[in-house]
């Protein structure tokens, strides 16, 4: 996915939203680009008001939201390219799969409505289910009936507000896997989830919100390198742990070390030099090591200190 | 003794053939039950708590048979349901001491381990104000006090941290790890989300078409479809595998890591290698079970024996390119 | 040397519960409670509050009202409504009352899917039917009797001998008691089965108000639009649903039927009244317990 200086599909610029006294969201400039971005953060941070003004179902208080370049408002024509798969389960429950569809395609005045449509029913697997109406349907398979007429004009911009909710595990592997192909194939992907193991295999981009406010933008790896200036947790497995501890200890960037049975914990400032002392330690005291892992890397810990608890 | 039991449990759901002849066991201590959509887990659900009867075949939960003595098991279960339940205009205090009453507990009684469960599930202060002014987390907190208050032996939780942000399900998860382990309550836990499973469950029973697919423990399950390690070595680039084919390895990049296997020694290879060479080993990770892998297998291979059709797997090639 | 009390720390964590339970009696118990406290707006906010009230001091306040001035001025007020009368003011608050009540019992647990939470308990259909009309029968016997033995109680204590006065009207308490009675249980059973319909309250009140009014004004209206030759014109009588309660304590207390009323004209005898609301009764007692064993949780 390369971030090259192409023209942003989505922008942001100083994007405050109040309601009455409230702020909902305030002064948030960030730019969308082709490929998968996960948005989130706690609830109540302003995750919904900001998509709710991307996809123009609001208008900023304050600050600007472009689509393409130019703003939502008196553009109607710019909803050509957006696909919203929003939050919530209200559907027409007498509609079948196909009609819902169907009728997407006749709302984005698609030249031939049908075949998009079947082609964003088989896009999401649903061909088995076209014709069952979507009343009967399980929770999952509406979700993937509601995406389906959200491709259907194949929009630039898509725009997914929890969209996985009700879906079991097979479903969830197989959307993952269609979203990331959109992302592969240039779409910009905007998808809003409380679930970060999925976000994490889902998206190379994120946005946390938090407190209307955005916290961190940017690859997740990145944003978890630059947390450079806390001390980084390393956890480490090994019979010979205490040991292992005593030397570790001896290095200066190390802070702290805790030693339980066969686990150590150690909190350094530098993992580099932990990691590379390490296996040389280890290897000099004969003590096998079982497993390294660091513990703060993973979008969940990224997430926790971002929001204010480490 | 089993915490419940089904043999040839059937069920016909209007005109859908819900359960078919199922046989599970639920083992004491932490249990997922995870499923395909329509695949019978609330069926199964509704059955084991005695709210239906089953067609054919029998059920037996914590000793009581669900087709003879229901009332007894509800008694003695604790069930956090789907989706909305809570009244908007009562109190959570008020209500958790209602259902407690409604589990047998005197009004005095009820109304303190009302208070006291509501404060163990992290409500505090909010216990005393409406319900219906409660973010999704709390209400989830709200609901599981109430699966709390009359001391179950079984708690039965569906989908428990549905609508949760990532805090709220962190600390749901949490709650239930610690009921477990102070209370030592058994636990079924239903939902789609396989890591929760993972993170928080001894055992997983599996369901797919009406029919189980696996019950095991969660290690058996999982199983290591490819046994090594993940490894971030130095830069994980050509000289770092180079290195390590030499020492004896099989190597093979995978994301963010190297999956790296062949030896029983491979963790002692990898280390030295390290230390040779003067790279940072910043991770050497027992290849993590997956429950996604054998679930995806497992239904699949069902849906093929009964040539039924499965969700069909697209390769999902989107037919357009972005303007 | 005095030994230093040793320290301790609690344990804060989850415990298991060791104390009493009780069965049946108290989960029943706790779905009446709970009812009579939504009906009359208990620990809810002050908005609740203003229709069960108003109705409340729409009942009492005549007879209190009453009882005071008389007290205040003696036997010279003259009379006060006769007991049949006063009981046609109270049918109109009954009506109201349950009303408002029944759809507060059973609409709001359908709506918010509470009931998905009640049945994980042992609470069997049989139990909550049970517990709501329990509830609904002691919020509405409250309205439907209160107000008359005060009344009684009333012209006891302002009649020159109170004892005689009671022993020579014994007659009158037993009839109030007997037609409140019967009115409780036909309204509450009536307004019950009604709620049992809907999901939402606003249409099960108007539902039930709208029958009852509805099915008096026609059968006014067809009766004496019809030709007096018309076959089974007399039965009209008995699909005026607001008139049956008035007609049947009208015979409790003696009371002729007004000559050129429907019901004089209709011809039947009071105990036709009674009849009619008893069977009113029975099939709204079955179509509620109907709708309850199919409630699905």
């Amino acid at each position: 996915m390369s971030q090259t200086a192409t023209a942003p599909v989505v922008e942001l610029r100083h994007f405050s939203k109040w309601y009455g006294d409230v702020v909902a969201v305030a002064d948030l400039s960030f730019e969308l680009r082709p490929g998968v971005t996960g948005l989130l953060g706690p609830n109540g941070a302003g995750k919904t008001t900001t998509l709710k003004a991307i996809t123009g179902l609001l208008q900023p208080s304050q600050g600007e939201v472009l689509l393409f370049g130019r703003p939502l408002a008196g553009d109607p024509m710019l909803y050509r390219a957006i696909g919203v798969v929003p939050d919530g389960d209200r559907l027409y429950p007498r509609l079948t799969v196909r009609s819902y569809a169907r009728l997407h395609a006749d709302l984005q005045g698609l030249e031939q409505p049908a075949t998009a449509a079947d082609q964003a029913i088989a896009q999401v697997g649903m061909e088995a289910l076209a014709g069952r109406r979507l009343g009967g349907l399980s929770k999952g398979e509406r979700q993937r009936a509601k995406v389906a007429g959200a491709i259907v004009h194949q929009p630039s911009l898509l725009i997914l507000d929890e969209p996985m909710t009700g879906m079991d595990p097979g479903q969830r592997a197989r959307f993952i896997e269609l979203v990331r192909a959109l992302g592969q194939a240039g779409v910009t992907v905007l998808v809003s989830s409380h679930i970060l193991g999925e976000v994490e295999r889902l998206a190379s981009q994120i946005l946390v919100l938090v407190s209307g406010r955005l916290a961190a933008s940017g690859d997740f790896h990145a944003i978890r390198d630059l947390m450079a200036d806390q001390p980084r947790t390393v956890v480490v497995q090994a019979d010979g742990a205490r040991e292992l501890a005593a030397g570790l200890i001896a290095m200066p960037t190390t802070v702290a070390v805790e030693v339980d049975g066969d686990r150590m914990q150690a909190r350094t400032r530098s993992v580099q030099a932990f990691a590379t002392e390490l296996p040389r330690l280890a290897r000099a005291q004969g003590v096998s090591l079982r497993e390294v892992r660091t513990t703060d890397e993973s979008l969940e810990q990224v997430f926790r200190y971002l929001v204010g608890r480490r | 003794m089993p915490v419940a039991e089904a043999e040839r449990l059937s069920k016909r759901y209007g005109s859908v053939l819900a359960l078919r002849g199922v046989d599970v066991t639920v083992q004491s201590g932490c249990t997922g039950l995870v499923g395909s959509n329509g695949a019978g887990k609330s069926t199964l659900i509704k059955l084991l708590l005695g709210l239906l009867k089953p067609d054919a075949g029998q059920a037996r939960v914590l000793g009581h048979d669900v087709a003879v003595d229901p009332l007894a098991i509800r008694q003695a279960v604790g069930y956090l349901p789907e989706g909305q339940c809570l009244p908007g205009d009562v109190t959570a205090a008020d209500f958790v001491a209602f259902m407690g009453q409604l589990g047998g507990l005197p009004t005095r009684q009820a109304r303190e381990r009302a208070s006291e469960i509501c404060y163990q599930v992290g409500l505090e202060e909010e216990r005393y104000r409406a319900i219906g002014g409660f973010s999704t987390g709390m209400q989830q907190r709200v609901k599981l006090a109430t699966a709390l208050v009359h001391d179950p032996q079984l708690l039965l939780l569906d989908e428990p941290t549905d609508g949760m942000d990532p805090q709220g399900r962190e600390d749901m998860l949490d709650l239930i790890k610690r009921i477990r382990a102070e209370l030592g309550v058994d636990v079924l836990v239903s939902t789609h989300l396989l890591g929760d499973v993972e993170r928080v469950c001894d055992h997983v029973i599996m369901v797919h078409a009406g029919q189980v697919l696996l019950q095991a423990s969660i290690v058996e399950a999982a199983g290591t479809a490819s046994p090594g390690f993940g490894v971030q070595l130095g830069d994980n680039g050509g000289e770092v595998q180079a290195a390590l084919a030499t020492a004896g390895l099989e190597v093979k990049p995978a994301g963010e890591e190297l999956q790296v296997h062949g030896r029983d020694d491979a963790a002692d290879l990898i280390r030295d290698v390290a230390a040779d060479r003067g790279w940072p080993l910043r991770r050497l990770v027992p290849r993590a079970p997956s429950l996604e892998e054998t679930f995806l297998r497992l239904q699949a291979a069902a849906a093929a024996e009964e040539a039924v059709p499965a969700p069909p797997e697209p390769e999902p090639q989107p037919a357009w390119r972005a303007s | 040397m005095s030994e230093l009390p040793a320290g301790a720390i609690y344990d804060r964590g989850y415990r298991h519960y060791d104390g009493p339970r009780e069965g049946r009696s108290r989960r029943i118990k706790a779905i009446v409670v709970a009812g009579v406290r939504r009906v009359l707006g208990l620990k809810r906010n002050w908005k609740t509050k203003v229709v069960p009230f108003a109705l409340i001091v729409a009942a009492f306040g005549p007879v209190l009202a009453f009882i005071g001035i008389r007290l205040l001025v003696g036997e010279s007020v003259g009379q006060f409504l006769g007991y049949p009368e006063y009981f046609g003011i109270v049918a109109v608050v009954l009506l109201l009352f349950a009303a408002t009540a029944a759809p507060e019992l059973l609409c709001p647990d359908r709506r918010q899917h509470v009931l998905a939470l009640v049945f994980t308990r042992p609470v069997t259909r049989a139990d909550y039917l049970a517990a709501k009309l329990a509830a609904l029968l002691l919020v509405v016997g409250l309205v439907a009797l209160l107000p008359l033995v005060i009344l009684y109680a009333g012209n006891a204590l302002t009649a020159p001998s109170a004892a005689t006065y009671l022993r020579q009207h014994l007659g009158d308490l037993g009839r109030i008691l007997f037609a409140g009675g019967v009115l409780t249980v036909f309204y509450a059973v009536i307004s019950l089965a009604v709620a049992s319909l809907a999901e939402r309250r606003s249409l099960a009140t108007a539902g039930l108000l709208g029958s009852f009014l509805a099915s008096s004004a026609l059968a006014n209206i067809l009766f004496f639009t019809s030709p007096p030759t018309m076959p089974g014109r007399r039965w009209l009588t008995f699909v005026s649903l607001g008139g049956l309660p008035g007609r049947f304590v009208d015979w409790v207390f003696g009371q002729r039927f007004e000559p050129n009323s429907l019901a004089g004209q209709a011809g039947f005898t009071g105990p036709a009244y009674l009849a009619a609301l008893a069977v009113l009764t029975l099939l709204a007692g079955s179509l509620l317990a109907w709708r309850i064993a199919r409630l699905r949780p």
